[in-house]
């Protein structure tokens, strides 16, 4: 079995947008926390 | 349950977007990387008893900190150990054990804070929960290198990228978890613990169960594998796991690893005391060294080396993300040339830094340390599969990753001893930096050597026929 070649459906790219966001909501606060930590530096 | 884990049950239907693969290695990654943040727990737990101040019977900082170093020690033994079974059984059933474990770490350190079992404790995130990390950490290196054929770096940085990030959201949501469960007769980590492992167990099946590995013969659309390879140093062949550690280019690799994290670790533990001590009342507009400041002064130069070390903990993401990608055009062996002599220049500079009193540069070469020290871990995966081929490179992986484990014993154990050393010879606590930055510079001058140690495997080395087992399914 080989799909070799075939392309993502552009529904597959909905999914993919978010699985992203679910990761990336996380992540951003995470980051987000740590820039308000680290701007104490460059006050 | 079990035909779901099974690898068959893993294999991408034709259309499959790859792209899904990397943010499920991600929450697993995101999950696992709590270990960075489990300091957090430490001072509470220095607590348990005594709930306001420790009480005589309490657990000592020390007790609790040895967790992280088992935890660590345990994370490269069980990659090594369960690596050549990740790539017979796939991603999937790994993740699924990963999550086990680690959700399963908190559950038995749970009950080891109920009862008051410091060994608990050690046994759940220590051991159980070292394991998950080990299995987890490796999990998505050989599928996503063999979906990414054309961006091996890429793919795995993004996936590394996440066990430097999970501490950034791991600290801050236990601590507000803790504050949330805290009573008059609790510190609240028992309640916080068993609410994290419920929240990492989720996260870590749905990236688990979100795993797909390539149908044999896959290739990206659009895109030619080269008929040759591209270069000496990147392979289309494979050696099996069990010759692939008895190669030179693996234990040369080993040394790369082992130096460069190393001296990362060294820098890492010094830095937030380096820069207190070295700029002192300076980082608040004073011109006085920190012993002559008063304590609320203290406090306010320590909350500008928190937001230092939160500074930091970005680079070594960012850098996690932006070396490895790199690398896909820069070729891995020189990537890891760049690290060992910008690094070692940048090592050096640290005490001029801090003798010019300048904070920004002091801050720009610590940060660029950092980038390259995260970009360390990420690149070594596609640098293993340009040298061994895709086929075993998660168990490969998994073994080298105990160069790890001995960086972790190594780099403070070093900084710890030459720091005392200066100490006790009467040099004062701000220039005794000085020498420990020189000998970590050395570390990474011994890293290049090895780096350069690193040539194309020998022919006799590669499998005359490709394994049936492992990565049946992968891209070969």
């Amino acid at each position: 079995m080989s799909d070799e070649g075939s392309r993502p459906s552009t529904g597959s790219w909905l999914v993919v947008a978010a699985a992203w966001v679910a990761v990336g909501v996380p992540l951003g606060w995470g980051l987000w926390n740590t820039l308000l930590k680290a701007a104490v530096l460059f006050r | 349950m079990a035909g779901l884990l099974s690898r068959e049950r893993t294999i991408a239907p034709p259309g499959f977007n790859r792209w899904l693969v990397p943010p499920a290695a991600l929450a697993i990654h995101l999950s696992i990387g709590m270990a960075y943040g489990l300091s957090v727990f430490w001072l509470p737990l220095s607590k348990a008893i005594g709930v306001t101040q420790s009480a005589p019977d309490d657990w000592k900082v020390t007790q609790l900190n040895f967790t992280f170093s088992v935890a660590i020690f345990f994370l490269g033994s069980s990659a090594a150990a369960f690596g050549a079974w990740l790539e017979k059984v796939g991603p999937r059933r790994a993740g699924v054990t990963a999550a086990f474990c680690w959700a399963g770490g908190f559950l038995v350190s749970a009950i080891g804070i109920k009862l008051h079992q410091i060994a608990l404790l050690w046994l759940g995130l220590g051991v159980i929960g070292g394991c998950g990390l080990g299995l987890g950490y490796i999990s998505p290196v050989s599928t996503l290198i063999k979906w990414f054929p054309d961006r091996r770096g890429l793919a795995t940085g993004l996936a590394i990228m996440g066990f430097g990030g999970g501490a950034m959201i791991g600290a801050p949501l236990a601590d507000r978890l803790m504050k949330h469960f805290a009573t008059p007769t609790s510190v609240g980590v028992y309640e916080t613990f068993l609410v994290l492992a419920g929240v990492y167990f989720v996260a870590m099946l749905a990236g688990a169960f979100g795993y797909r590995v390539p149908a044999p013969g896959w290739k990206p659309a659009g895109w030619t594998p080269p008929a040759t390879a591209a270069s000496a140093m990147v392979t289309t062949r494979n050696v099996h796991v069990a010759t692939a550690w008895k190669t030179p280019q693996f234990w040369a690799l080993w040394g790369v690893l082992l130096l460069n994290v190393s001296a990362g670790i060294g820098v890492l533990s010094l830095a937030s005391p380096m820069i207190q001590e070295i700029f002192g009342g300076r980082l608040i507009g004073l011109d006085l060294p920190l012993a002559q400041l008063s304590e609320a002064q203290k406090k306010d130069v320590a909350s500008i080396a928190a937001g230092f070390t939160g500074l930091l903990s970005l680079a070594n993401i960012f850098g996690r993300l932006g070396w490895a990608s790199l690398s896909d055009r820069l070729g891995r062996r020189r990537t890891y040339m760049i690290f060992f002599v910008l690094g070692a220049i940048l090592y050096a500079l640290v005490p001029t830094a801090g003798h010019l009193g300048s904070t920004v540069l002091f801050v720009g070469i610590f940060v660029l340390i950092l980038t390259m020290y995260g970009g360390g871990f990420s690149t070594i995966p596609a640098y293993l599969a340009d040298m061994f081929g895709t086929s075993f490179v998660g168990a490969i992986h998994g073994r080298l990753l105990t160069s790890w484990s001995v960086a972790g014993l190594l780099g403070p154990f070093v900084i710890t001893n030459i720091r005392q050393f200066q100490l006790d010879r009467g040099v004062p606590a701000a220039e005794a930096y000085g020498t420990t930055m020189y000998i970590l510079a050395g570390f990474l001058v011994l890293g290049f050597c090895c780096n350069l140690m690193v040539r194309p495997v020998s022919e006799d080395r590669f499998m005359r026929e490709e394994a049936p087992a492992a990565g049946a399914a992968g891209g070969r």
